[in-house]
């Protein structure tokens, strides 16, 4: 068991490394918050490396389950138990925490609701109909609107305007948490028999059938975990910017996601988190270049897909994510 | 009923429109089975290759009417050779989920370019675009003419880089022409360019019913694009070409045994394609004559919904499906209640899933949309 | 070999932003721009950075504030919420600026506002009109004036000045500025007196306006209320004349732009806007802040930078009289402000907007000219 016993420790040292830092003031909350995005990013990327990755499907319209999961909680949080920034944290965590498992359900119901029709689509068709997915959800959000009083004033909330206020509950713990718990449930969901009947299905379809695979059954399973951790990273992100927008559940937010799938590779859960880490983290760095970043996004799709379409790590993970009998396959084969 | 019939008219002028793109998208499906995203960052870049030329270049109006229409197109066409031979092709034996994230990354590429080009950019890129074009030119010319060294491989062939290098030119070309102006009208991609109609055609009003008028540009629109679609059917249906791209559509394999090359086909489908991407971009700006980076995203997604409407492969199919498209999207916001109804709540931003509604009522009942085949058989 | 080439990434990624951090200490204040400078609303981003920009150098070439120097550092939110609140907390706890300017858009300046207000660094928005905006904090401030505002001057310009008793609206449905803008001009219309016989809305993004005014058409309204950006108002109002829609337009600031003439062209002729400043303002400060303006940027400022300007206009003063380049002291300098700019006094009021008044614009040949000014 060593190699998980590295883990855990470096986990661990990470973790105190990252608190004592910022207690000291030695890291900036500038880099906090940058580390936060990229574990929020990882756990969207990762639950999105489900659906597209390990299961073969094309779906571009992650980031609307993603801002489901976030107004759903944002809601709660808000409107619901009316916690402000000024309630106590130990008061406000828990209902926090009961309005990420809402965030949770929800967006696997409604993950459930899309996919069920759809999934037998082919990829093309996944596709368009996914990325008309986020769009219906962002017309949808931009409908609902309640009021609320604010001191003297009586404000829209919701809409255009956006959902305004949300109490910053998510700090690092809170997201180190989860995206642990993210990564080790898909870890083992895909090392699972569940998850080589995903990769099975994302081989070859017929020869899964053939095998007496569900095909739909399975395809709905990875689309509705997929859309369940989205929500849940959408959930922590609302309550990380304090602000949740229409406008960010778009095509664009999808594609960035697509990008940290394929660039860290296919089938691979290592290639997400450094892909991730790496997009997060380039993205910050290349500010002075602005608009040519996007461009440059474009550049690496196409020279990804032509030169490297594995990805940065192909099927390939750290040993320390492999349970004990790919290690030592593995190991057996890197000789 | 003037009301109704204003919104009909205006109803068939936006899905004219989208008739033309779904005329080349259909196409290009149908053969390479491919969902070309960039497709309608062509249709973008038709409308400014447009913009650049009408703006830098004043002729006798015919002549810049035809040369307003024709330059797009042709520019088009070679850009989407060059897409094809630069991005798509190296992937076609690959899963197909390659060439997908290949076309998202060609359509991210071309319009944030746009975005982030200026009169600047546009200058400094149109001498980059020339002096390598004229470079490589010169140098297939000397491989062919002069026995140039060459690389030992049999691959080599100094044509494979003549295409890509004369749609480089032309483009190039066309920046250069308006290198000055641009810099001159600062113009900035970012921002929003007014396309000046007026240097093409005075738009004139044809009264029809009481209050209800069809304008010169709505039936010059309409009328290009059944020419379009009769020269398109011309082509698919009479000629070898075409009867080889119906045949790809097929089965590929089978029509490589015939002795046929299946790449030029699939080029030449390609070409026709993004010609008529170009036309629609021209037409669109001059109907509508506001031209941002963006403004391909929703035609191209709402474009492709009408070829599934109308069945993906079928040229009248595709007409038929943008003009349905068109009409139910106009009506959707002239019947949906908007604050002002008895319940005050606006109804009319539901209109904007009109489209996708259309694609998800077609993909369930009907797969193979109003004249396709009926889909193979599936698991 | 792959493993190492991860971790150098991680450290090279993690170097970077470390790095980016260090600075040398000098006698100056260092103050933060933030705009949309790439995304959707760039050219906004680009005249609101300029803005700013042409005042902060006017003050260093002219000795600086206080005996320091002005160092200032601009940020692009790229229009988007989460990348504008990592924009805000770069410039706080990275470069550690002691006040910013920014930013355009109200959702980005929402996300922005919460993390001014916890590290104590006072922010003035230049052109944000959602009332929420300064509601975040006292460390909040703003320099336009906001939306119910803008929208009841519009409406008692239509009904009082021009006289019209019948309205109709379209507005962006999912721009909280336009949306707003519509619902205030349509409340204060109704209570005036005058009727609305038409509300109608469309998305972003759409050339085609015509199903709206189609419907508009047939109920025969005076005054067509465009509270829309000059893109779209421009647009809008091509199509309606073409369609035979004689209204008079109307719209709010985001009209202000010299590319409103080159997109709605004819069309616009006969238009009114309330701004907040107009070119032709013969105070002093509005007539060299135009004539510099171009001089350096080689085009006429639109309401944008015309605010940026203020809004930097009034942090230079809030330092000046805080003698410190300290950010509480700049913030409680600032809610004192009384100051001569652009347009007139600034004050704040108890949420700190300012109180300031409007100018309406009459659009006459291909320009925008002053008609009249109401005051709060």
């Amino acid at each position: 068991m060593k190699p998980t016993t590295y883990t855990i420790l470096g986990l661990i040292g990470f973790y105190a490394l990252v608190m004592v830092t910022s207690a000291l003031g030695v890291m900036n909350d500038y880099i906090l918050r940058v580390i936060n995005l990229m574990m929020i990013n990882i756990i969207l990327g990762v639950s999105l490396n489900l659906i597209n990755g390990y299961t073969g499907l094309f779906s571009v319209g992650h980031a609307g389950f993603m801002i489901v999961g976030g107004y759903v909680s944002g809601f709660m949080t808000t409107l619901l138990f009316g916690i402000t920034k000024d309630t106590p944290y130990m008061e406000a965590l828990p209902l926090f925490l009961v309005s990420i498992l809402a965030a949770a359900l929800v967006s696997a119901l409604v993950g459930f609701l899309i996919g069920l029709p759809v999934l037998r689509l082919t990829d093309d068709y996944l596709a368009i109909v996914t990325i008309g997915f986020g769009e219906i959800i962002r017309v949808i959000f931009n409908f609902i609107t309640f009021k609320k009083k604010v001191g003297n004033w009586e404000l829209d909330v919701g809409g255009p305007r956006g959902l305004l206020g949300i109490p910053p509950l998510s700090n690092f713990t809170v997201i180190f948490i989860f995206t642990l718990f993210t990564v080790v449930f898909i870890r083992n969901f895909v090392f699972s028999r569940h998850g080589r009947a995903c990769i099975a299905i994302r081989e070859n379809e017929v020869a899964a059938h053939m095998m007496g695979i569900p095909i739909t059954r399975y395809k709905v399973l990875a689309f509705v975990l997929g859309s369940t951790f989205a929500g849940i990273g959408g959930a922590l992100l609302a309550h990380f910017i304090q602000l949740l927008h229409p406008t960010m559940g778009g095509f664009m937010k999808s594609v960035e996601y697509l990008i940290i799938v394929y660039l860290g590779g296919m089938g691979s859960i290592s290639g997400t988190i450094v892909a991730a880490v790496a997009l997060t983290g380039l993205s910050e760095l290349l500010r002075p270049i602005g608009e040519l970043r996007m461009v440059l996004y474009g550049v690496l799709l196409v020279i990804l897909m032509l030169k490297r379409p594995g990805g940065l790590m192909g099927q390939r993970e750290f040993p320390f994510l492999l349970p004990e009998r790919e290690r030592k396959i593995y190991a057996a084969q890197n000789r | 009923m003037e009301t109704f019939l204003s919104q009909l008219i205006f109803g068939l002028q936006r899905g004219t429109i989208y008739a033309l793109i779904a005329l080349g998208y259909t196409m290009v499906y149908g053969v390479v089975r491919l969902i070309n995203f960039a497709y309608g960052e062509v249709f973008m870049i038709g409308a400014f290759v447009s913009f650049f030329l009408v703006n830098a270049v004043s002729l006798p109006q015919p002549i810049l009417v035809v040369l307003a229409l024709l330059l797009p197109m042709i520019t088009c066409s070679l850009l989407g050779l060059a897409m094809d031979a630069l991005a798509y092709r190296p992937l076609r034996q690959k899963p197909r989920l390659a060439a997908l994230i290949t076309a998202i990354g060609v359509s991210f590429f071309l319009s944030n370019f746009v975005s982030y080009s200026s009169g600047e950019t546009v200058r400094s890129s149109a001498l980059a675009a020339f002096i390598i074009a004229g470079s490589l030119l010169l140098y297939a010319l000397g491989v062919k003419y002069l026995n140039f060294p060459v690389k030992a491989t049999p691959n080599f062939k100094p044509v494979k880089f003549v295409i890509p290098i004369v749609s480089l030119l032309l483009v190039g070309g066309i920046f250069w022409v308006s290198k000055d102006l641009l810099v001159e009208l600062r113009w900035k991609g970012s921002s929003f360019a007014s396309y000046p109609v007026e240097r093409l055609i005075a738009i004139e009003k044809i009264p029809l019913y009481k209050t209800v008028y069809i304008t010169n540009i709505q039936i010059m629109n309409f009328a290009v694009s059944v020419v379009l679609m009769v020269v398109l059917s011309y082509l698919v249906n009479r000629t070898m070409t075409g009867m080889a791209m119906r045949a790809s559509k097929n089965n590929k394999d089978a029509v490589a045994l015939m002795g046929v090359n299946v790449n030029r086909v699939i080029s030449i489908t390609f070409i026709i394609g993004t010609a008529l991407a170009g036309a629609a971009g021209v037409l669109s700006a001059v109907t509508y004559p506001r031209l941002t980076a963006f403004m391909g995203v929703q035609p191209g997604l709402k474009a492709f919904i009408a070829a599934v409407l109308g069945g993906i492969g079928s040229i009248e199919g595709a007409m038929l499906g943008g003009i349905i498209m068109g009409v139910a999207e106009q009506f959707a916001i002239g019947l949906l209640p908007s604050s002002y109804g008895p319940s005050r709540i606006d109804f009319t931003p539901l209109a904007d899933g009109v489209a996708f509604a259309i694609l998800i009522v077609v993909l369930l009942l009907r797969p193979q949309g109003i004249f396709g085949e009926p889909p193979r058989e599936k698991l | 070999m792959k493993k190492s080439l991860v971790v150098l990434l991680a450290l090279a990624v993690v170097l970077g932003l470390v790095l980016g951090g260090c600075q040398k200490q000098a006698k100056e204040v260092k103050i933060g721009i933030i705009a949309p400078i790439s995304g959707e609303a760039a050219t906004f981003g680009e005249s609101t950075a300029n803005g700013a920009k042409l005042y902060f150098d006017q003050v260093n070439a002219a000795g600086g504030v206080e005996g320091m120097k002005i160092v200032y550092f601009v940020e692009d939110d790229k229009g988007d919420p989460t990348e504008g609140a990592n924009a805000y907390s770069k410039l706080i706890d990275q470069n550690k600026v002691s006040a910013i300017v920014g930013t355009v858009m109200s959702k980005v300046s929402l996300a922005g506002a919460p993390i001014a207000q916890n590290k104590g660094v006072p922010m003035i928005s230049p052109t944000s009109t959602n009332p929420a905006v300064t509601l975040v904090g006292n460390y909040i401030f703003r320099a336009c004036f906001i939306d119910p505002f803008q929208g009841f001057v519009a409406a008692k310009f239509a009904y009082n000045d021009l006289g019209k008793k019948t309205a109709a609206v379209i507005y962006d449905s999912g721009n909280d500025y336009t949306k707003g803008l519509a619902e205030v001009f349509r409340d204060e219309f109704t209570k005036m007196g005058g009727k609305i016989t038409a509300f109608e809305s469309y998305t972003a993004g759409t050339s085609d306006f015509n199903a709206q005014l189609v419907k508009i058409k047939a109920t025969n309204p005076d005054v067509l209320f465009i509270p829309n950006y000059y893109n779209d108002a421009g647009l809008i109002a091509k199509q309606a004349r073409e369609m035979g829609i004689k209204a008079i337009f109307l719209g709010g600031d985001g009209w202000d732009s010299p590319d409103l003439f080159k997109i709605g062209g004819k069309a616009i002729e006969g238009g009114f806007f309330v701004n907040h400043f107009s070119k032709d303002s013969q105070v002093p400060a509005a007539k060299k802040f135009v004539a510099d303006y171009k001089a350096k940027y080689n085009k006429d400022p639109d309401a944008l930078a015309a605010l940026a300007y203020e809004a930097a206009m009034i942090t230079v003063d809030a330092i000046k009289r805080a003698k410190s380049s300290d950010p509480k002291a700049i913030r409680d300098a600032m809610e004192k402000t009384n100051l001569e700019t652009l347009t007139g006094v600034v004050k704040f009021d108890q949420n700190r907007n300012p109180v300031k008044g409007a100018v309406i614009l009459e659009c006459k040949d291909g320009q925008a000219v002053y008609k009249a000014s109401v005051n709060p």
